[in-house]
């Protein structure tokens, strides 16, 4: 073999190896250098506020960006909703209105509905479903959203040329017949001159504007999209000014999930912690336990501090549609049940619904037990009982948080970030209307969580 | 040409490149012991090697808390996770701009490599003759010098 190999000549050209070990050296260098910035851009700069928020935006995925939207619209939704619920004319009735947790937000933020009319004699009637689109309404925006079209000939002053060219008031884009135009309330905000055609009905002029939401009530035209008529419209002008789109909730349309048929049948309706008191079946995988995880706490970070959500919430908040035993599919229909009752003139009284005992045994836990936060002690407790598939009672927090530390069965990262949620650890403090809480929370549950699901679901692929 | 990253994604790529690397660094240690001039490239290239596993691994930990993940996904450029698109999304995330610029990079490492490989091609029959009879270098057989 020694023969062999002083005999053998072999092509082997060493300088092209030496340049290519100095393309390799040099690629090197440049990954090092690259590495190096980056880790140094991410960190967090400590000198300015404005650019600690702008490299937080940054590496932050484009949906958080919407919650802060979402939850403002949410809320001014819900004003919009009750103000007009307290007129003579609905006051006699009971309002229940389902908010789906699936939203979206491109052009403004849309929110799924499902509202149900009760009256006095009517025992049971069935749910209209509606999305609704919430866009800001700015002091310019009130003529610019309602109205798509200018009308000809019109002379703009410079203001309304720029109102026109403002970015929102392309978002609109449906026209409704031209008898339904012309109601606009009294207490809307005046239109300048003539300028532009108004184009949908303002739902406050309507005495009792549940009436007007029931398909039959509309003059639909098979040719027409389905989904695409706004019903009408309610303007929320308090501190945070909204407009809000009513638009009918056809499958096909909206959420595939939501808009199904079997979502109107409120026989089909059961309440989370119901549905974590049974035994977790087997259609249930672990994806699904995570994905109902997940989009609990998205829609905690969506809706806290909202009417909706209040900060004593709990499992038994949370509803969903059963659909032929599909635990999988039914839980995406999983939505935030609040009923308008009766009027009250403090709005804030009607908002949490939960009784004077509950809040006082909650407030004494916080001071004996430490509880940082209740909303996401009570996610914790959620992310818990989910984990676990067994109900947990809030109220005992000693045997929540022996639960908390004994391992889950879905795995340590699932038991760790229960543990941080439950103890609201992430280390920007316990007010969750901090962005900087938020941006932790966002990151350390629904980012672990989302990166849990992929996993499974590449394990499942491999 | 296309580039591969369109189709492919910035943690793929790069787990292809510790893939290559390491591929050509066996081969290397096939053929070290047939000259001396062999066994200075090896050396040099095992260098490169070390310093862009190093590199990985600390690019990894702007995105992953797992020591021994990163270590398991460093040790084997095949590990499942540098398929994972949750992964890349992170680190694109993280990266920003610079993705594209580290795109390009583990591009040029992939393509080097790929070239030495080609250049490594003469040593193949070495391979061949140590599946069969062993290895043909008594210094790799046990009587190291």
């Amino acid at each position: 073999m020694k023969r062999a190999r002083s005999s053998l000549k072999v092509a082997f050209d060493k300088s092209k190896f030496d340049q290519w070990i100095a393309d390799l050296r040099s690629t090197n260098e440049d990954l090092k250098l690259l590495r190096e910035q980056v880790a140094e851009l991410i960190s967090k700069p400590k000198t300015s506020c404005v650019s600690i928020r702008r490299s937080n935006k940054k590496r932050l995925p484009s949906d958080f960006r919407s919650y802060g939207i979402t939850r403002r619209a949410s809320r001014a939704l819900h004003d919009a909703l009750w103000t007009a619920w307290s007129t003579r004319d609905a006051v006699h009735f009971r309002h229940v209105v389902r908010l789906f947790l699936e939203t979206k937000a491109d052009e403004g933020v849309q929110l799924n509905l499902g509202i149900s009319c009760l009256g006095k004699n009517i025992i049971q009637q069935s749910m209209v479903r509606i999305h609704v689109k919430s866009q800001v309404l700015d002091w310019i925006g009130t003529e610019s959203i309602s109205t798509t079209i200018p009308i000809p000939h019109q002379n703009l002053g410079p203001q309304d040329t720029r109102a026109s060219e403002s970015k929102r008031r392309r978002v609109v884009r449906f026209f409704d017949d031209a008898e339904t135009l012309k109601t606009f309330a009294p207490e809307s905000p005046p239109l300048k001159k003539p300028p532009l055609l108004p184009t949908a009905l303002d739902l406050r002029a309507s005495q009792h504007f549940c009436s007007q939401l029931t398909p039959r009530h509309q003059h639909y035209h098979p040719q027409d999209p389905l989904g695409t008529r706004c019903v009408g419209f309610l303007d929320t002008c308090s501190h945070d000014r909204f407009r809000h789109e009513f638009f009918h909730c056809w499958e096909g349309v909206c959420s595939p999930a939501i808009c199904q048929g079997a979502v109107c049948e409120t026989g089909a309706l059961k309440r989370l912690d119901q549905v974590l008191s049974q035994p977790r079946s087997d259609e249930l995988s672990v994806q699904n336990q995570l994905q109902l995880a997940l989009r609990i706490a998205s829609a905690v970070l969506k809706f806290s501090s909202t009417p909706w959500l209040g900060e004593y919430w709990g499992l038994q908040d949370l509803q969903l549609f059963e659909r032929d035993s599909d635990l999988p599919t039914s839980l995406q229909t999983i939505h935030l049940r609040t009923e308008c009752i009766k009027v009250s003139t403090n709005p804030a009284l009607m908002e949490v619904d939960v009784s004077d005992s509950a809040t006082s045994a909650l407030e004494e836990a916080k001071l004996v037990h430490g509880i940082q936060n209740p909303t996401m002690y009570n996610l914790g407790i959620a992310l818990l009982s989910i984990g676990r598939w067994k109900l947990i009672d809030p109220y005992d927090v000693l045997k929540a948080r022996c639960i908390a530390s004994q391992t889950c069965p879905l795995g340590p990262r699932y038991q760790e970030l229960t543990r941080k949620v439950l103890d609201c650890d992430f280390g920007y403090g316990k007010d969750l209307k901090k962005p900087k809480l938020q941006e932790a929370v966002y990151d350390g549950v629904l980012l672990e969580l989302e990166g849990m699901i992929s996993a499974l679901s590449f394990d499942e692929d491999g | 040409m296309e580039p591969v990253s369109l189709t492919l994604g910035i943690v793929p790529i790069l787990g292809g490149s510790v893939k290559l690397y390491k591929s050509a660094h066996s081969k290397l240690k096939i053929a070290r012991h047939f000259s001396r001039e062999v066994d200075r490239i090896r050396r040099q290239f095992d260098r490169q090697k070390q310093f862009f596993l190093n590199e990985m691994r600390l690019l990894l930990r702007l995105v992953l808390d797992d020591e021994s993940l990163i270590q398991e996904m460093v040790d084997d450029g095949a590990h499942e996770k540098w398929q994972s698109p949750f992964l890349n999304r992170a680190l694109r995330d993280r990266l920003g701009d610079n993705c594209s610029v580290l795109e390009e990079v583990a591009e040029d490492v992939t393509k080097t490599i790929n070239d030495a490989e080609e250049g490594l091609k003469c040593f193949d029959w070495l391979e061949a003759v140590r599946e069969k009879v062993g290895s043909p270098f008594p210094e790799e057989a046990g009587a190291r010098r």
